[in-house]
C-alpha cells in the first residue's frame, strides 16, 4: 500500500484514506443543493454554517487519515465541536436546541471515555503511533500492565460506539436527528458515520489486532443489539424522519458485521465492504432527507401522512425517494444491495454464520419500514391542503436525479469500485 | 494533507464574506471549494492506484 507521512507521522495518506476522504467529500457536495431553502427563511448566520461543515469536513479527513492517537482525538474533536454547533442551528426551535444540548452531553461524555482509554493503552504500550501501539501489545514490556491495556481498549471502543451511535450507546441518535435541521441531520447521519467507521477500522486493524480476545466478543455482541435495537425501533416510528434516525443505527449495525470480519489487514474484503457499504448508504440517506427536506420544508411535516400522495404531485421526489428506500433496505439493483453482499460474504468467509443470518433476518425487517414511506407516497392519497406540488428548484432535481444514478451505477456496476482498497 | 489545508483556508475565507449574507454567494462559494477539493483528492486516488 502505498503511504505518504505528514506532520511528523502523525497522518498518513494511502488508498484507504483517501477512498474515505472521497466518500465525505463527495456527500458533502451533493447534500450542500439542499441548504438552499435557508434563503427564504432569512437565516443570518449562513457564513457561520457553512464555514463549520468545512472544518467538520476538515475533522472528518483527519480521523480517516490519521496514523497517532492524538490526530484521532483531534480529528473527533474538530468534528463533534462542529456538529454540536450546527445541530443547534435552528435557534428560535425548542427542538433543536434540546438537540445541541444532547448532543454536546453525550459528546463531551464519550469523548471523556475515549480519551481515558487513550490514556490507558498509551501507558500499557508506551506509544501513540499505530504501529508503536500493536509493537507494544505484540511484545509487551510488562506483563503486569496487560489488565490496563484491556480497559483502555474496551474504553476507546466504547467512545467510538457512541460516536457512531452502535447499540447500547445509542440512545441519544433518535431524539437528535429529529430535533437537528434535517440538512444537518443528512450530515451528521452520512459523513458523521463515515469518518466514524473509518477510524474504527483502522484502529482495530492496525493498531489493535493483538486484543482481538477483548474487542472482538464487544463489536459483536454491539452488532447484534444494534440490528435488533435499530430494525425494531424504525419499525414502529410514525414519523419518516425519527425512522430514518432509527434506520442509521441499524446501519451502524451493518458496518460493525465489517468490523467484525476486518481483522488483519486494512485493504481485504472487510475494508472493502465497509467503503462499498458506507458510499452506498450516503449517497442514499442524502437523497432520502434531500427528499424529506423538500417535502418538510413546504408540507410542514416530517411523518408518513406529510409523504402522502407524492407520487402525483411531484413523480420525480417519490421515484428519488423509492429508489433511496429499495437501497437502504438492501434490494438488488441498488448499491445498498452490495453493500450488504461485501459485508456479508467477508463476515461468513471468517465463519460468523450465524451472525450472517441474523443481519439477513434484520435486512427483512428492514424491508417493512422501507417500503411504509413508498406505500404512503403511492397508495395514499394526499392530506386535505397537502395536494401542491412541492416546489424544486433544477439544481436540488439535477441533484436528485444525480443520486438516483449513482445509486443504480453501483448496484448494476460494483466492480469498477472494489478494487481502490 | 491539501485537503486539510484547503478546506481550513476555504471555511476561513467563508466566514470573512460573512457579511454578504446571501445564499446566492456563499451556498456555490463551499460548492466550489468542495468540488475543487474533491477533484484533487480524486486525482491523488488516481495517481496511487
Amino acid at each position: 500500500m502505498f503511504d505518504v507521512p505528514y506532520v511528523a507521522q502523525m497522518l498518513t495518506v494511502n488508498n484507504y484514506s483517501v477512498a474515505f476522504s472521497g466518500i465525505v467529500l463527495l456527500t458533502a457536495l451533493v447534500l450542500l443543493p439542499f441548504s438552499r431553502s435557508y434563503v427564504a427563511a432569512g437565516e443570518p448566520n449562513l457564513a457561520e454554517y457553512y464555514s463549520l461543515l468545512l472544518f467538520s469536513l476538515v475533522g472528518a479527513i483527519m480521523m480517516v487519515s490519521y496514523n497517532h492517537l492524538i490526530m484521532l482525538f483531534v480529528g473527533i474533536e474538530i468534528l463533534s465541536i462542529s456538529m454540536y454547533c450546527l445541530a443547534g442551528s435552528d435557534k428560535r426551535n425548542v427542538r433543536s436546541n434540546e438537540a445541541a444540548l444532547k448532543y454536546f452531553l453525550q459528546g463531551a461524555f464519550a469523548t471523556g471515555i475515549l480519551l481515558f482509554g487513550i490514556a490507558l493503552v498509551y501507558g500499557a504500550t508506551g506509544s501513540f503511533q499505530l504501529d508503536g501501539l500493536a509493537a507494544g501489545i505484540a511484545a509487551p514490556a510488562n506483563a503486569s500492565l496487560q489488565p490496563m491495556l484491556y480497559v483502555g481498549v474496551l474504553m476507546m471502543v466504547i467512545g467510538i460506539g457512541f460516536k457512531v451511535s452502535a447499540a447500547p450507546f445509542h440512545f441519544w441518535t433518535p431524539d437528535v436527528y429529529e430535533g437537528t435541521p434535517t440538512f444537518f441531520t443528512a450530515f451528521m447521519s452520512t459523513v458523521v458515520k463515515t469518518a466514524g467507521f473509518a477510524a474504527f477500522l483502522k484502529l482495530l486493524v492496525v493498531a489493535l489486532p493483538g486484543t482481538s480476545a477483548v474487542w472482538l466478543p464487544t463489536i459483536v455482541a454491539m452488532c447484534v443489539l444494534t440490528l435488533l435495537l435499530g430494525n425494531v425501533g424504525a419499525a414502529v416510528q410514525t414519523s419518516a424522519k425519527r425512522m430514518l434516525a432509527y434506520s442509521s443505527v441499524s446501519h451502524a449495525g451493518y458496518l460493525l458485521l465489517g468490523l467484525v470480519a476486518g481483522h488483519g489487514q486494512l485493504s481485504g474484503p472487510a475494508a472493502q465492504g465497509i467503503f462499498f457499504y458506507s458510499l452506498a448508504y450516503s449517497i442514499a440517506t442524502v437523497a432520502a432527507f434531500g427528499v424529506l427536506k423538500l417535502v418538510a420544508d413546504q408540507r410542514q411535516r416530517e411523518d408518513y401522512a406529510g409523504l402522502a400522495g407524492l407520487a402525483r404531485t411531484n413523480p420525480l421526489l417519490a421515484f428519488v425517494m423509492t429508489v433511496a428506500m429499495l437501497s437502504l433496505g438492501g434490494i438488488p439493483l441498488t448499491g445498498g444491495f452490495f453493500g450488504k453482499f461485501f459485508i456479508f460474504t467477508a463476515v461468513a468467509s471468517q465463519g460468523y454464520i450465524w451472525l450472517v443470518v441474523f443481519a439477513v433476518l434484520m435486512s427483512m425487517v428492514g424491508i417493512y419500514y422501507y417500503l411504509r414511506p413508498v406505500i404512503a407516497m403511492y397508495m395514499r392519497p394526499a392530506e386535505p391542503g397537502s395536494n401542491t406540488p412541492i416546489v424544486v428548484d433544477g439544481f436540488q432535481a439535477a441533484t436528485l436525479v444525480l443520486l438516483v444514478v449513482l445509486t443504480l451505477v453501483l448496484g448494476i456496476l460494483p466492480g469498477f469500485l472494489s478494487g481502490l482498497l | 494533507m491539501l485537503p486539510i489545508v484547503l478546506l481550513s483556508v476555504f471555511g476561513i475565507v467563508n466566514l470573512f464574506l460573512g457579511f454578504l449574507r446571501s445564499n446566492r454567494v456563499l451556498m456555490p462559494f463551499a460548492l466550489a471549494m468542495l468540488a475543487l477539493v474533491f477533484g484533487l483528492t480524486c486525482l491523488t486516488g488516481i495517481t496511487m492506484v
